[in-house]
């Protein structure tokens, strides 16, 4: 074990099963031990520790080259809390009963470079829970372990001493002991990572009451409008090349709403040419921007294109290994095909939203889009009503985090109603 | 010009104005030959390269990936006529490729290694040294690589003695008594780099052992030499000043592709024989790099018929380093390896528990 510190961030050692395990994590982990709740939600103490750490992010210059963890600097500032809390209004103030805490809530969090489960943890912050954080002993990006940084350090400091007992962040290897304690002795489980994640958590031991909130393996699609990327000219331009960067490389196409096929919308002329353009102007932007091992991202192309050939998804393609465009078959599927990451599109041609049908599937999350008409978007908000599609938004916010995310308002979802009879 | 023709034109004869010629028709025969014989072969070649039908230069060619004999059964002969089968070396869970030969193959891929090695050997047998133990044929799981690696150069030596017991500890006994036996004349002496480095090199011996008159042919990769920041020149140097071993050959080459093997020049570099030939491509756009630009490495071979390995994409990195202009006048191109392409996959959301 690591000696007793203060700070949030643990690494505990624990490797085989000791007949104390619960003791020890207990003692560790201020969150499992003590009872009482103080923080209200979206009480003032929150609001202040959030926007200190919002100014800790959004004063270091180290995330200068990290678009999403900037982003997340700025959903932390005050005004931004604010906001949230006025558009909780209806859950907050309802006269039939009052908002509580649904208490310990245990975040298993992905190993990638993603820091969605950051967002996670301050809502169930907000709402007064108290919040153990698994990290994977592979999770060593630098950014990520930088928030946690800052994180011991405005823990550490006398104000915001209390948080202490609010999160706790571990990192231990793959321990079914561990994890079975920590789910059974928690409220609510917010599984990250995945469809392989989601199995081997619910097969270990929980609570008959313990809450499972789960993010599962999803496939996000992006919409282009031909004729709008053909006339798109000059700043404009420049700025839907930025936020076609954003969304799919960010996160190497690797995240859940980063789109894996396109649709091109109008003409076959017209999505030909927009095709040629789009192609032309990210090859030469993300010559610039892209910072990957291209030897790596070319063997990976070339292999998962054979596959895709072999199996059939697959008729043709262009583009470079920074940015590949693959034809999908007939019988290629859009709404379960996941390539392979780091700038791998499917795509296919369609002259009407309608002929996106296939879309309408639990498996399809995000869908964003770009230049639509106000009469295809109405078609878009149509094929949602169903089974599938939880999020749409303009392409450029793919990846940004609101609290209402994959079908859930995290808010809600993260708080019991006490129903008082007046 | 048929394979064995160009098997028989000595070695590293051929200038690559002529080879080039003589390599695609050589190579235009094969596709054709695969396009008929291997669906899979075909659809890759439709609906992954440009279904062009005149290839002007062998860097027309299309190129599999090497990996595409882990995930799939690719071969042009009917099930029936496949011999043999080689795999590739892989760590447990790993996929590992499948590589079918029939009778011709199996012979053109002998012959083949024949005519390299009697270019460095010579063309009588050798006694022969392994740098293994005969307990390698037992162990299941390593038997694939290094069994079968051995087994297909021993044929090129004859008294063959493993200096490894069955523990895998050096025998210096049986070093002594092989060197006695065959005081003052030339040995061939054969193992996979990292066993020649951790068991030959690293021994310790109670004598001094003069191999001046050995010739170590050794390869399977640098990776664990690498992480002991051992490179080419040191691995060099230091069997030089322990056994004055100076006749020192590594080479490249793959399961995935027989008759590929380029076997390192006294400079140093990789070169490639008569049938087979090295392309460097950029990793962005594939295109073809020049001398001292850096890319993916291409092996072609005109030697697989069987199954559709006669172009492939390794996930090597390497740089052509001259053609035709080697200093001990070999002809022909001549590159060295750089690395490897670092990444299996980018991980993703779905990536949280995996051990």
């Amino acid at each position: 074990m690591t000696p007793l510190t203060n700070n949030p961030m643990k690494t505990l050692h624990l490797s085989q099963h000791t007949p104390y395990l619960e003791d020890l994590l207990c003692s560790e982990l201020s969150c499992m031990m003590t009872s009482t709740y103080v923080l209200k939600p979206f009480d003032g103490r929150t609001l202040d520790f959030l926007d200190a750490l919002s100014k800790s992010i959004l004063a270091d210059k180290t995330y200068n080259r990290r678009p999403e963890i900037a982003a997340l600097g700025f959903w932390l500032r005050k005004s931004q809390l604010t906001k949230m809390f006025q558009e909780q209004e209806h859950l907050l103030n309802d006269p039939q009963y009052k908002v509580a805490p649904l208490g310990k809530v245990f975040h298993i969090c992905p190993a990638n470079v993603d820091t969605m489960f950051i967002y996670s943890m301050v809502v169930a912050l907000l709402m007064g829970n108290r919040n153990v954080l698994r990290i994977s002993k592979r999770m060593d990006a630098p950014h990520v372990l930088g928030l946690f940084e800052k994180l011991n350090l405005l823990i550490s400091t006398q104000k915001f001493t209390l948080f202490k007992d609010y999160i706790n962040i571990v990192s231990y290897d793959h321990n079914e002991d561990i994890s079975t304690y920590l789910s059974s002795a928690s409220n609510v489980r917010l599984i990250w990572g995945g469809d392989s994640t989601i199995k081997t958590f619910q097969s270990f031991g929980k609570a008959a009451r313990t809450k499972d909130i789960v993010f599962a393996d999803r496939i996000s699609i992006m919409i282009l409008n031909a004729e709008s990327v053909l006339s798109c000219e000059g700043k404009a331009w420049q700025e839907l090349l930025r936020n076609f960067y954003n969304d799919a490389y960010t996160f190497d196409q690797m995240g859940c709403s980063s789109p894996q096929s396109i649709y091109f919308l109008g003409s076959p002329k017209g999505c030909e040419l927009a095709r040629k353009k789009i192609s032309c102007g990210l090859e030469e932007f993300l010559l610039n921007e892209y910072e990957n091992d291209i030897s790596s991202l070319a063997s990976l192309k070339l292999n998962r294109m054979v596959d895709d050939a072999l199996n059939g998804n697959i008729l043709t393609h262009t583009g470079n290994n920074l940015f590949r465009l693959l034809e999908l078959s007939e019988s290629g599927d859009s709404s379960s095909l996941h390539g392979c990451g780091g700038g791998y599109f499917y795509y296919r041609d369609c002259e009407e939203i309608a002929e996106l049908e296939v879309l309408k599937v639990p498996k399809v999350q995000t869908i964003s889009y770009f230049g639509l008409s106000e009469d295809s978007k109405r078609h878009l908000e149509d094929l949602a009503f169903g089974e599938g599609i939880d999020r749409i938004v303009k392409v450029g916010h793919a990846l940004s985090f609101h609290y209402i995310w994959d079908g859930y308002n995290l808010f809600q979802e993260l708080c019991r109603k006490v129903f008082i009879e007046r | 010009m048929k394979v064995d023709d160009l098997l028989n034109v000595p070695q590293y004869s051929m200038f690559q104005a002529d080879k080039d010629k003589m390599m695609l028709e050589l190579m235009k025969t094969l596709h054709d030959h695969h396009l008929v014989n291997s669906l899979g072969y075909k659809e890759i070649f439709n609906r992954v390269f440009k279904s062009e039908v005149n290839f002007n230069s062998i860097n027309d060619l299309p190129f599999l990936p090497v990996s595409a004999f882990k995930n799939h059964k690719l071969l042009s002969v009917e099930d029936g006529d496949v011999f043999k089968v080689l795999t590739s070396s892989g760590t447990t869970g790993q996929s590992v490729s499948k590589i079918y030969l029939d009778k011709d193959t199996a012979r053109l891929q002998s012959v083949a290694l024949s005519k390299i090695i009697a270019h460095v050997v010579g063309p009588s047998r050798l006694p022969m040294l392994i740098i293994d133990s005969k307990a390698v044929y037992e162990n299941k799981s390593s038997f694939s690589a290094r069994g079968a690696g051995i087994l297909g150069i021993a044929p090129f030596g004859k008294d063959h003695t493993y200096v490894l017991n069955e523990n895998f500890e050096p025998d210096e006994k049986v070093l002594e008594n092989f060197l006695e036996k065959y005081n003052g004349q030339r040995i061939f002496i054969f193992g996979f780099t990292f066993m020649v480095w951790q068991f030959l090199q690293k021994a310790n011996f109670g004598k001094k052992y003069d191999l001046s008159n050995a010739i170590l042919m050794h390869s399977g990769g640098w990776k664990k030499l690498v992480e002991m920041a051992v490179d080419n020149q040191t691995f060099k140097q230091r069997l030089e000043d322990k056994f004055n071993l100076l006749h020192i050959y590594n080479y490249y080459g793959m399961v995935e592709q027989v008759g590929s093997v380029f076997m390192e020049n006294k400079n140093g570099y990789l070169h490639a024989p008569n049938f087979a030939d090295v392309i460097i491509r950029n990793p962005i756009d594939f295109s073809v790099q020049p001398i001292g630009e850096p890319g993916l490495i291409q092996v072609l071979s005109v030697l697989p018929k069987s199954y559709p390995g006669h172009s492939l994409l390794t996930e090597d990195i390497g740089v052509l380093e001259g053609i035709d202009d080697s200093r001990e006048g070999w002809k022909g191109k001549y590159f060295k390896i750089l690395g490897r392409a670092k990444k299996a996959e980018l991980r993703g959301c779905s990536d949280t528990f995996n051990k």
